[in-house]
C-alpha cells in the first residue's frame, strides 16, 4: 500500500471529526454531503470486505489507523445502517454539530489499532454528550446527565490505568492484535472487561444509558452504539488469549451480559413512552451479541451475523419511529396510538424488521440466534437456558411495542390521513429487508463469507 | 420411491413459492384483486390436497426406513450442523393431509365470508404461511427444523386474532396469546440445544441412541421435560390455557381453522412424534398423562358455564385435546391420531356454522316455551346444590386460573423492579452530587 | 319508604331511553329512537348522539362528494335551505355579521373551518386579513359554549391513567349477564336464575372474595355494606353518598347502562316481556342490573381516587373546555371571516368582545347546522327526483278490463320490481299492494314445531290460535315421532359433543361423519338442500296439510262472521268490490337463508319477520268458504262462484314461488294457475337479474338464467354474509291504485300500498291501511338509517367475528356488550334518506286521519318522515312542510324512457326513476 494511500487513510477520521466540527449548521446542503460520504463508504467497505486485503498496518506512530478486517466489516455495516436510517427521513433531518462529532469520532475508533488512538477516539465520542450534560448543569436547567458523566470518568481511569500498564512494559503502542498474552494479568483483566461492559451498556455499568435516551436523537444513539467499540476491543485485544475452556471468570461475565439483555427487556416492558422502549428493545439485543463473543467459535459467527442483524433492523425502527414522530406528536402517553390506520405500509415494515430481530424464522436472526444459542449452550448448558429466556423476552417486549405503537383505536385522533412513505423512500428498507430475508432463507451462502 | 420425494419436496416448496410472491406484491405495491387471489387458492388448494393423498398412500405403502430423506446442510459451520432431514411417515403424512383438505374448504369458504373485505389479502397471505408452517413441521425429523414451522404457525395464528386491529380487545387477546406462545417456544429451542450439546443432533430418531451414553439417560428427561412444555401452550393445557377461549377475535373461519382443529392439534403431533423415545421414561408419560387429565377436567367444568358459542368450543376443544393427551400416555398413538383428526374436522364444522345456533334450536320441536331444555346428566349431579351452587360460581371465573397467572408473573418480576427502584435512586443521588459541585 | 316513589319514575325515565330489541330469534325492525319521536328528527338525533356516543349523520365527506361529482344540484341546495328556513333557529349575534340567516346558512355548508386540528397547517392567502384578524384577538381567550361538563369518572380514567373501562371492569359483569340470561346455550344453566341478579352478584363477591385484585375489592365491601338492601334503595343511597346533584341522575344513570347498552336493553326488554325469550326468562330486573354498574362505577372511582390522592368531587363535574387562545383563536377569526366572505373591513370595525361571541356563536352553528344541512340536501335530491317522475306521468295507463288473475303481493319494497316484471311479462295480470300478514292476527303451530309462533306485526297482539292438521290423520303420530327424535339428537349431538366423556364418544362418531355435510355444505351449496331433504323424505314422508282455522273454543280458530269482517278489511283495501277475475292469487312473501343469525330481519315484517305462509293459506281458505261469501254479499262485496282464491308464497331470497292446497282446483282452474306460474317464473328469472346488479358476480349481471342459479346459491351457501340485500335502499311509500305507479321503474326502492280512494268515503279503510303500514315502513327506514350511518355504534359491526350468546344476541369476539342493529354487510349499500310517503286521497281526509293518531301525528310533525298528499279531487299535490301543507308545481317529469325494464338495468347506478314500455 502506497504512502499516500496510508496518509489518506490516517487523515480521514481526523478531518471528517474536525472539519465537520468548523462548518457544521453553516452550509444547508450538509445533510447531503453526509449522506453521500455515507453511502461511499458503504459500497468502499463492502467492495474491500469482500476482496479480503492483507493487513494494512501503520507504522508504530502515535496515531495508528488500519484497515483490518474487522474494522471493514464493522465500518461497512455503520454506514449502511445509518445511510439506510437517515436517507428515508433526511428531509425533515437537522444535523447538529454533535452528531459530526459523534461520527467521525466513531469512524476513528473503527479504524483505531492501538490502544492510545483507541481510546482517544472512543473518550471523544463519549465526551460530547458528556460535555453537552455538564454545559446544561451548570446553567441549571436540567437536571440528567450526571451518572453519565461520573461512569465514564471512571471508564476513563481504568483506561489510563490499562495503558499505564503498557506504558510501563513497552507495549502502549503495539497493534492491538499483537498484545502478548503475559500483558493479560488477572487485574487488567478485569479492568478492560469493566470497560467493554460499560462501552456495551451490560449490567453493572450500564446506567448511563437512561440518561442518554432522553436527551440524544436518535441518530445520535446510534452513532454511540454502532461502532461496537466493546466488541473491536474484545475481539481483537483479548480473544486470541480468551481460553476456551469455560472457567468460572468468563461463565461470570457470560451471565451478566445475559442477564443484563434480561433487565433490558423488563425495563423495555415496564416502560411506558415508546421512543424509549425502541431503545431499550435495541439494547437488550446489543448485549446479546456480548453472551456470544464469549462463547466458543459458532457462537462467535452467530454473533457477527447478529450484530449485522440488529443495526440494520435496529436503525430502521429508529428511522421508522422517527418519520411517524414527524407527521404525528406521540407526547401523550396512551395506551394505544393506532397509527396502521395511517401508515399501513410502514406498520408492516415496522413489524417484518422486528421479526428480523426477534428471531421468527425465514429472517436472519433466527440463523444468528440458532448458532449462538448452540455455541452457547456447548460451554454452559444452563445459561443457554438463561439465553433462551432472554430471547423469549425480547420477542414479547417487541410485541407489546408494536401493538402499542401501531394496533387498537385512537380515541383521539381525527379523521384517518394517508400520510405513508412513498415507494422511492421506502427503497432502502427494501432492499434491507431482502438481503435480511435471504440470509435467513438461505444462510449457507453467506456464513462462509463473514469472517476474519 | 422418487416419485414420493418429488412429491414431497413439491408439497414443501409450493406454499413458500406462492407465500414470497404475495409478499414480494405486497412489498412493490401490485395490488392483487380478490378474484385472482381466490381462483388461486382454489387452484392451489386442489393441487395440495392431490399431492397431500399421494404421500399418505405412500406413507401407507412404503416401510419406516425409506422413508428418511436427507436434504443436506442448512446451516454448516466448524463442527455445528443444521440439516435439512425429513420423514414422511404415517403421522405427518395424515396431518398434512388434514391441513390441505381443511384450508382448502377455509379457503373457499372464505371467498364469500370476507368478499368485499379490505383484510381479504392479509387474511390470503397468512394462510398460506400458516400452510408452509404446518407442512415444515409435519414432515421435519429435525427438533430445530420443526421449531422453524412451530415459530411460524404461531406468528401467524396471532396476527391473525389481531385481524381487527383497530379495535382494543382483539390486540389485547392477540398479545396475550404471543407471550404464551413465546414463553412456551423456549421448550423447543432448549430441547434442540440440549439434543445437540450432547448428541450433535437433532434428530429425534436417533435421540434414543443417548440412552447408551452414560449421562445420557438424564439429558433425554430434560429433552422430554422440554417437549411437554413446548406444547403446553399451543394445545392450551392447564397451566397456559387462558389464551385459547379468548383468542376467538378474529374473522370466523379463523378461528376455526387455528383453535378449531390445526394449531391445537400440533401439541399432541409434537408428543407423538416423540413418543417412541419418552415411552421408555414412565414418569414423563405420567406428567402428560396428569396434565392432560386435569385440563380435560378443568376446561369441561368452566365450558360448562359459558353461554357463547365460540368460547364454549374453545373450551370443549381444550377438554378433546386433554382426553389426546391421556390417549398418547396411554400408548394409543394411532388411535390419538385419528382421534385428532375427526376432533378437527369436527369442531371446523363446529365453528363455521355456529352462527345458525338460534334458529336451530328455535325450530327444534323439542324446545318448547313452557319447558325447560333437558341438558343430559352430568357427574356434577351427584352432590348436593349448595356444593354446586358453589362450584358454578368458581367456575364462572374459571377457577382464577388468571388470577394466579398474574400472581407468578408479578412474582418473576418483583426483583426486577427492586432493581429499578434501587437505580432510580442512586441516579438522583448523583445528580444532587454533581450539581452540588458544578454549581458552587 | 319515601325513596321509592321517585325511583320508580327514575326507572321509567330510563326505560324510555333504552335500546329496545328482541332476541335475535324474533328480529323485527324498529326506530331504536322510538321513544324520542315526539321531538323532532334533528333534535332527537343529537340527544341519541350524545347518548349512543355515536355519529348520526353520513361523514360530511361523502355529501360533499355527492355534491361535487354532480349528483347534488344546486336546486337541491336550495330546496334544503327553504326547507331548513321553516325551523327557526336563533344564531346569536347574526345581526352584527349583516347577512340573511338563509344566506348564512349557505355559506356554513361550505365554510372550511378546522382551526381545532392541532395537526394540520393551514395557508394563509390573504396576508393583510390575517394581520388583521391577529391584531384584533391577539390577547383573547375563548372558552367554547359546546364544551361540555363531565359527571363520570371514566374518561379521565381512561385519559390520564390508561385505565379502559372496557378491557378491567365489564368483562366481569358481561360474563356474569351472559350466564344469567342464559336461555339454554350453556350445558350448566345458572342455578341462581330464580334468585334474582343482585343476590346472585352479591353471592359470587362473597364467594371469590380472596381471589379479587384491585377495584374489586373496593367493589365487594361496598356490595357487602349494602346487604339485604332492595336495588332500588341501594341506587339511590349510592348517588347520595356519591354527591351527584339530582337533576343530572337520569343522564348519569343512562351513561353507565349505556357503556353496556345492548345488555342494558336485554336485561330492559326480558323484564317488560319474558314472552319474547327464546325458552325462558329469568327473574332479572332493571334495578338490579342498574344498581350493579353503579356499584361498579363508584368502586372504580373510589379505588383510583386513593391510589393516586385525587380529590373525587373535583373530578365528579368537571368542565372539559376547549380553550382557544393565540394562534387557533387568531385563526379561527381568519377562517370565519373568510368561509362567511367578509372582509378586512368588517373586521376592523368589530370590538375584539363582539369578535370572541362571532367566532363561538359561528362554531356552535357549524357543529349545531352544518351536517345537517347537507344531509337535507341529499335527502331532497331524492324527493325532488322521485315527485318529478310521480306528478308528471298520465294517471290513467290502460288496464287489462277483465283481468286473466289478480295477485296480491305484500306492500315490501322487494315486491316492487317482482310486481313490475310480472305486470310487463303478461298485462293481463293485475297486482295489489296488502299488509303481508292479510289481516289474520293469529299465534301460528306448525305440524313440524308446534311452537306459538306470532304472524303479526310487533305492533298487534295475536289474538287467536291456528294449527297445521295433516290431511290422514293415521301417518300423523308417526311422523311426530320421527320429528321429535330427531329433535332430541340434534340437541343431544349440540350438548354432549362439548362434554367430556360423551364428548370422546361424539367426537368419533360424529367427526368422521362430519366431513361429509362440511364438505358438502361448502363446495356445492346450491345441491345441499335437495340431498338433505332427499334423506329426509325416506325417514319420514312429508305430510299432506291443511290449515284448521274453524273456532273450536275463544282462543283457537276464528267464526264466520269474524272470518267474514277479516276477508272484507282486505278486499276492501284493495278496492275489488265486484270486479272479481275468476283467479285470485294470495303471494306471501318470505327468505330462507343458511347460517345466519339475521334470517327474521329478511322474512315479512308484517309477520313477525317469519315466512307469511300460513297467513296465506289461512286467508285462502276463507275467502273459499261459501258461507263467507254469503256474509260478503251482504257487505256489498260480490264474489262470483267461479272465482277461487289460491295462497302462494314467494322466497325474496331465491325468487321462487310455491302455490298451497291446489288439489281441489276444478280443471280450467288449474289450466289458468299454469299460465300464471309460468309468467310468474318468468317475472322471477328477470327479477333476480335485477337484484344481481348490485351483487358483483359479472356474468350474473347479464344473463338472465345465471343470476336466478347464482340468487338460489347465495342462500344455500353457509358462508354468505350476503344472501340479499334485503330493504336496502327503501325510501318511498305510495299508497294509491296501481295507475299511479303502473310501468314506471323505481329501482325497488319502494312500498307500494293499493288504496281506492273513491270506495272509501269516510275513510276507514284508509286508516287500515296507513295505519297497517306507514309505521312498518318509518321503522324498516330509520332501522337502516342508524345501522348505516353509525355501524359500530348503532349497528353490530361486522359479521365475520360475531359470536352468538345465550341464544339471546351476537357479541363480538370472545367477550364484550351484547350487539344491537344491523350488520355492515346488510346496510353497505343503503342510502340515508328519510321515507316519503305520497298518499292518493282527499286532503282533509288524510289530514284527519294523521292528527287523529298519535304516533301517525308524531311522525308526520316531527318530520320522522315526509308525508305528500295528491287530491284526486282538485288533483293538486301537497307536500307537509312545518306547521302548513305547501301547494307543489308540476313539471315535466324528463324520465328516460326505455323499451323492457331489462334494458334500464344497465343504468341502475345512475337513475332512479324510469318509464317502461313506450
Amino acid at each position: 500500500m502506497n504512502m499516500s494511500y496510508q496518509m489518506a487513510l490516517k487523515t480521514f477520521p481526523l478531518i471528517l471529526t474536525f472539519g465537520s466540527w468548523m462548518f457544521a449548521g453553516k452550509s444547508p446542503r450538509l445533510k447531503d454531503i453526509v449522506l453521500s460520504i455515507l453511502a461511499i463508504l458503504f459500497i468502499f467497505e463492502v467492495v474491500l470486505f469482500f476482496q479480503n486485503p492483507q493487513e494494512l498496518t501503520g507504522n508504530y506512530s502515535f496515531f495508528a489507523l488500519s484497515f483490518n478486517r474487522p474494522s471493514i466489516f464493522v465500518g461497512a455495516i455503520m454506514s449502511g445502517a445509518l445511510f439506510m436510517g437517515l436517507f428515508p427521513v433526511r428531509r425533515s433531518l437537522t444535523l447538529n454539530r454533535n452528531f459530526l462529532l459523534l461520527l467521525g469520532s466513531g469512524v476513528g475508533i473503527i479504524l483505531a489499532d492501538n490502544l492510545p488512538t483507541f481510546f482517544f477516539f472512543y473518550f471523544l465520542q463519549r465526551g460530547v454528550p458528556a460535555w453537552n450534560f455538564l454545559k446544561n448543569i451548570r446553567n441549571g436547567d436540567a437536571q440528567t446527565g450526571s451518572t453519565y458523566v461520573f461512569q465514564h470518568l471512571i471508564c476513563l481511569l481504568c483506561a489510563v490505568y490499562v495503558m499505564a500498564q503498557a506504558f510501563s512494559q513497552g507495549i502502549l503502542l503495539t497493534p492491538l492484535p499483537e498484545f502478548p498474552s503475559t500483558f493479560f494479568t488477572v487485574d487488567i483483566l478485569i479492568v478492560s472487561i469493566a470497560i467493554i461492559f460499560q462501552t456495551h451498556g451490560i449490567f453493572p455499568f450500564h446506567s448511563w444509558v437512561h440518561d442518554i435516551v432522553d436527551n440524544l436523537r436518535w441518530y445520535e444513539i446510534s452513532c454511540i452504539f454502532l461502532p461496537r467499540a466493546g466488541v473491536l476491543l474484545f475481539v481483537q485485544l483479548m480473544l486470541p488469549h480468551f481460553g476456551s475452556d469455560p472457567d468460572q471468570f468468563k461463565i461470570a461475565l457470560l451471565s451478566l451480559t445475559i442477564f443484563s439483555s434480561i433487565y433490558w427487556s423488563f425495563r423495555g416492558i415496564y416502560e411506558q413512552n415508546v421512543q424509549k422502549e425502541v431503545t431499550y428493545f435495541y439494547i437488550a439485543q446489543a448485549s446479546l451479541i456480548m453472551a456470544g463473543l464469549q462463547a466458543n467459535e459458532v457462537a462467535l459467527r452467530g454473533s457477527y451475523l447478529h450484530m449485522m442483524v440488529i443495526s440494520f433492523s435496529g436503525t430502521a425502527l429508529w428511522s421508522i419511529l422517527s418519520y411517524i414522530q414527524n407527521h404525528v406528536s406521540l407526547k401523550k402517553h396512551q395506551s394505544y396510538y393506532g397509527l396502521a390506520q395511517d401508515f399501513p405500509k410502514l406498520a408492516t415494515i415496522f413489524c417484518v424488521f422486528g421479526f428480523c430481530l426477534i428471531g421468527v424464522p425465514l429472517m436472519a436472526s433466527f440463523v444468528s440466534e440458532d448458532l449462538v444459542i448452540n455455541g452457547l449452550l456447548e460451554q454452559q448448558p444452563y445459561l443457554g437456558l438463561g439465553h433462551i429466556f432472554a430471547t423469549c423476552l425480547n420477542g414479547i417486549l417487541f410485541f407489546l411495542l408494536f401493538s402499542k405503537l401501531f394496533l387498537g383505536n385512537n380515541p383521539t385522533r381525527g379523521k384517518v390521513k394517508m400520510m405513508d412513505m412513498s415507494l422511492l423512500e421506502m427503497s432502502p428498507y427494501m432492499i434491507a429487508l431482502m438481503v435480511l430475508f435471504l440470509i435467513g432463507v438461505m444462510p449457507f451462502l453467506f456464513l462462509e463469507k463473514i469472517t476474519w | 420411491m422418487m416419485m414420493m420425494e418429488n412429491f414431497f419436496r413439491l408439497s414443501l416448496i409450493s406454499p413458500f413459492v406462492v407465500m414470497v410472491l404475495l409478499g414480494l406484491s405486497f412489498l412493490l405495491r401490485i395490488k392483487v384483486n380478490e378474484r385472482i387471489l381466490s381462483t388461486t387458492s382454489k387452484y392451489f388448494s386442489l393441487y395440495m390436497a392431490f399431492l397431500g393423498l399421494g404421500l399418505f398412500i405412500m406413507a401407507w405403502h412404503y416401510s419406516p426406513d425409506e422413508l428418511l430423506l436427507n436434504d443436506g446442510n442448512w446451516i454448516k459451520f466448524a463442527h455445528y450442523t443444521f440439516e435439512l432431514r425429513f420423514i414422511v411417515d404415517l403421522l405427518g403424512a395424515t396431518y398434512s393431509l388434514l391441513t390441505a383438505c381443511l384450508i382448502g374448504i377455509i379457503f373457499r369458504f372464505s371467498r364469500n365470508y370476507l368478499h368485499r373485505e379490505e383484510g381479504y389479502f392479509r387474511f390470503t397471505f397468512l394462510l398460506f404461511v400458516l400452510w408452509f408452517g404446518l407442512n415444515v413441521v409435519s414432515f421435519s425429523r429435525t427438533i430445530d427444523l420443526l421449531f422453524v414451522g412451530w415459530e411460524l404457525v404461531g406468528t401467524t395464528s396471532v396476527l391473525l386474532i389481531s385481524y381487527f386491529y383497530t379495535q382494543v380487545q382483539p390486540v389485547r387477546h392477540s398479545v396475550k396469546a404471543i407471550v404464551s406462545y413465546r414463553i412456551c417456544d423456549m421448550g423447543i429451542l432448549a430441547a434442540g440445544a440440549w439434543a445437540h450439546h450432547y448428541l450433535h443432533s437433532t434428530d429425534f430418531t436417533e435421540l434414543p441412541k443417548l440412552l447408551s451414553h452414560d449421562h445420557g439417560g438424564k439429558a433425554l428427561i430434560f429433552i422430554g421435560i422440554f417437549i411437554i412444555f413446548a406444547s403446553l401452550a399451543k394445545s392450551g393445557q392447564l397451566p397456559m390455557s387462558s389464551w385459547l377461549p379468548t383468542a376467538m377475535e378474529g374473522p370466523t373461519p379463523s378461528s376455526a381453522i387455528f383453535y378449531g382443529a390445526l394449531s391445537v392439534h400440533l401439541g399432541p403431533f409434537l408428543l407423538i412424534r416423540f413418543h417412541d423415545y419418552i415411552e421408555n421414561f414412565p414418569s414423563l408419560l405420567i406428567a402428560i398423562g396428569v396434565i392432560g387429565g386435569l385440563s380435560a377436567v378443568w376446561a369441561t367444568l368452566v365450558g360448562r358455564t359459558r353461554s357463547d358459542a365460540k368460547t364454549m368450543l374453545g373450551f370443549a376443544t381444550i377438554t378433546q385435546v386433554g382426553i389426546i393427551w391421556i390417549e398418547i400416555a396411554l400408548g394409543y398413538t394411532n388411535f390419538a391420531l385419528f382421534h385428532m383428526v375427526a376432533h378437527a374436522s369436527l369442531r371446523t364444522w363446529q365453528f363455521l356454522r355456529s352462527s345458525s345456533l338460534i334458529h336451530d334450536f328455535f325450530e327444534n320441536p323439542v324446545v318448547k316455551q313452557d319447558v325447560s331444555i333437558r341438558r343430559g346428566l352430568s357427574f356434577l349431579s351427584v352432590l348436593n346444590p349448595e356444593i354446586q351452587r358453589k362450584i358454578y360460581i368458581h367456575a364462572l371465573h374459571s377457577f382464577h386460573l388468571d388470577f394466579f397467572t398474574m400472581r407468578v408473573i408479578r412474582g418473576v418480576s418483583y426483583p426486577m423492579k427492586m432493581i429499578f427502584a434501587v437505580e432510580k435512586k442512586m441516579m438522583n443521588w448523583d445528580n444532587k452530587l454533581l450539581s452540588r459541585i458544578i454549581r458552587k | 319508604m319515601s325513596l321509592q316513589p321517585d325511583f320508580e319514575k327514575l326507572l321509567t325515565r330510563i326505560r324510555a331511553k333504552l335500546p329496545i330489541q328482541n332476541p335475535l330469534h324474533s328480529f323485527v325492525h324498529n326506530n331504536i329512537l322510538q321513544m324520542f319521536e315526539a321531538k323532532d328528527f334533528h333534535e332527537a338525533l343529537i340527544e341519541a348522539g350524545s347518548l349512543y356516543r355515536a355519529k348520526t349523520y353520513w361523514p360530511l365527506e361523502k355529501y360533499q362528494e355527492a355534491f361535487s361529482s354532480g349528483k347534488l344540484s344546486e336546486e337541491d341546495i336550495m330546496d334544503a335551505l327553504n326547507h331548513y328556513e321553516g325551523y327557526d333557529y336563533q344564531i346569536p349575534q347574526l345581526d352584527l355579521l349583516g347577512i340573511t340567516r338563509k344566506d348564512f346558512f349557505y355559506r356554513l355548508m361550505f365554510s372550511e373551518l378546522n382551526y381545532n386540528d392541532d395537526e394540520l397547517q393551514p395557508e394563509l392567502e390573504d396576508e393583510r386579513l390575517w394581520i388583521h384578524c391577529r391584531e384584533k384577538v391577539k390577547n383573547g381567550e375563548l372558552v367554547l359554549s359546546r364544551s361540555p361538563v363531565k359527571w363520570r369518572g371514566k374518561g379521565y380514567w381512561e385519559k390520564h391513567h390508561n385505565f379502559l373501562f372496557s378491557v378491567s371492569v365489564h368483562p366481569f359483569v358481561t360474563r356474569l349477564t351472559g350466564s344469567f340470561l342464559d336461555q339454554g346455550q350453556s350445558f350448566w344453566g345458572n342455578p341462581f336464575t330464580q334468585d334474582g341478579f343482585w343476590k346472585f352478584l352479591a353471592f359470587d363477591l362473597a364467594q371469590t372474595g380472596s381471589f379479587l385484585s384491585g377495584w374489586q375489592k373496593v367493589f365487594a365491601k361496598k356490595v357487602k355494606a349494602y346487604e339485604g338492601k332492595a336495588p332500588g334503595d341501594v341506587i339511590i343511597a349510592e348517588l347520595q353518598a356519591m354527591g351527584l346533584p339530582e337533576e343530572i341522575w337520569d343522564s348519569y344513570l343512562l351513561d353507565i347502562l349505556f357503556d353496556l347498552k345492548g345488555w342494558s336493553g336485554m336485561v330492559n326488554k326480558l323484564e317488560l316481556e319474558p314472552w319474547q325469550a327464546t325458552v325462558k326468562a329469568p327473574n332479572i330486573h332493571l334495578a338490579d342490573f342498574i344498581a350493579v354498574l353503579l356499584l361498579m362505577e363508584s368502586s372504580v372511582d373510589t379505588f383510583f381516587s386513593e391510589i393516586n390522592s385525587l380529590e373525587i368531587t373535583l373530578i365528579r363535574g368537571r368542565k372539559e373546555e376547549i380553550k382557544l387562545h393565540g394562534f387557533p383563536l387568531s385563526l379561527a377569526l381568519y377562517q370565519v371571516t373568510k368561509s362567511l366572505k367578509l372582509d378586512e373591513r368588517w373586521v376592523q370595525k368589530l370590538s375584539t368582545e363582539n369578535a370572541l361571541k362571532i367566532i363561538d356563536s359561528v362554531d356552535t352553528a357549524e357543529h349545531r347546522h352544518k351536517i345537517c344541512l347537507w344531509h337535507e340536501a341529499f335527502e331532497h335530491h331524492y324527493y325532488r327526483n322521485a315527485l318529478r317522475s310521480i306528478m308528471g306521468r298520465d294517471p290513467n295507463p290502460k288496464l287489462p278490463k277483465d283481468p286473466f288473475a289478480q295477485i296480491l303481493f305484500c306492500i315490501d319494497d322487494r315486491e316492487e320490481s317482482l310486481r313490475r316484471h310480472l305486470e310487463e311479462t303478461d298485462p293481463r295480470l293485475l297486482t295489489y299492494g296488502v299488509v303481508g300478514f292479510f289481516g289474520i292476527d293469529m299465534k301460528f303451530s306448525s305440524l313440524k314445531n308446534d311452537r306459538l309462533i306470532a304472524q303479526c306485526p310487533p305492533v298487534v297482539t295475536p289474538s287467536r290460535i291456528v294449527t297445521e292438521v295433516s290431511v290422514e290423520k293415521e301417518s300423523d303420530s308417526f311422523f311426530h315421532k320421527i320429528n321429535n327424535l330427531m329433535g332430541i339428537t340434534d340437541l343431544a349431538f349440540y350438548y354432549q359433543s362439548r362434554t367430556l366423556f360423551r364428548g370422546i364418544l361424539s367426537t368419533l362418531i360424529l367427526g368422521t361423519l362430519s366431513i361429509i355435510p362440511m364438505f358438502i355444505q361448502v363446495f356445492f351449496p346450491e345441491h345441499a338442500k335437495k340431498i338433505r331433504n332427499r334423506l329426509f323424505s325416506f325417514v319420514s314422508p312429508d305430510l299432506k296439510t291443511e290449515i284448521h282455522i274453524e273456532k273450536t273454543d275463544d282462543l283457537h280458530g276464528y267464526d264466520v262472521n269474524e272470518q267474514t269482517t277479516i276477508v272484507k278489511t282486505i278486499f276492501q283495501m284493495c278496492g275489488l268490490k265486484e270486479n272479481f277475475s275468476p283467479l285470485v292469487v294470495l303471494l306471501a312473501h318470505g327468505s330462507s337463508s343458511t347460517n345466519n343469525p339475521f334470517k327474521q330481519a329478511y322474512g315479512c315484517g308484517a309477520c313477525g319477520g317469519n315466512a307469511g305462509i300460513p297467513n296465506s293459506r289461512a286467508f285462502a281458505k276463507m275467502a273459499n268458504d261459501k258461507r263467507v261469501r254469503e256474509n260478503l254479499k251482504a257487505a256489498g262485496i260480490m264474489i262470483p262462484d267461479s272465482t277461487s282464491v289460491i295462497s302462494g308464497y314467494h322466497d325474496t331470497c331465491t325468487d321462487e314461488t310455491f302455490f298451497f292446497d291446489i288439489d281441489q282446483l276444478p280443471e280450467d282452474k288449474v289450466k289458468r294457475l299454469d299460465e300464471v306460474k309460468k309468467s310468474l317464473d318468468e317475472a322471477c328469472k328477470k327479477n333476480a337479474l335485477e337484484r344481481c346488479q348490485r351483487f358483483s358476480l359479472p356474468e350474473a349481471k347479464v344473463n338472465a338464467d345465471e343470476a336466478l342459479k347464482h340468487v338460489r346459491e347465495r342462500a344455500m351457501d353457509p358462508a354468505q354474509p350476503r344472501p340479499e340485500y334485503g330493504h336496502s335502499k327503501n325510501a318511498l311509500a305510495v299508497v294509491a291504485k296501481r295507475d299511479l305507479t303502473k310501468n314506471l321503474f323505481m329501482n325497488r326502492r319502494s312500498f307500494l300500498l293499493t288504496y281506492d280512494w273513491a270506495l272509501d268515503p269516510e275513510g276507514a279503510t284508509l286508516a287500515q291501511v296507513v295505519i297497517g303500514g306507514i309505521p312498518v315502513a318509518c321503522n324498516i327506514n330509520m332501522d337502516y338509517y342508524f345501522s348505516l350511518v353509525d355501524n359500530d355504534n348503532f349497528g353490530c359491526g361486522s359479521k365475520l367475528p360475531l359470536n352468538l350468546t345465550s341464544l339471546l344476541g351476537v357479541m363480538t369476539g370472545s367477550q364484550g356488550d351484547l350487539r344491537i342493529g344491523l350488520a355492515r354487510q346488510m346496510v353497505e349499500i343503503h342510502e340515508p334518506v328519510r321515507n316519503m310517503t305520497i298518499i292518493e286521497a282527499p286532503l282533509a281526509r288524510v289530514q284527519k286521519l294523521f292528527e287523529g293518531h298519535k304516533r301517525l301525528s308524531n311522525i308526520m310533525h316531527q318530520h320522522w318522515l315526509r308525508l305528500v298528499v295528491h287530491d284526486p279531487e282538485t288533483n293538486k299535490w301537497h307536500i307537509y312542510g312545518h306547521k302548513n301543507w305547501i301547494e307543489l308545481q308540476v313539471e315535466d317529469p324528463g324520465l328516460t324512457k326505455v323499451k323492457t325494464s331489462v334494458d334500464v338495468l344497465s343504468l341502475i347506478n345512475k337513475i332512479d326513476f324510469a318509464e317502461i314500455g313506450q
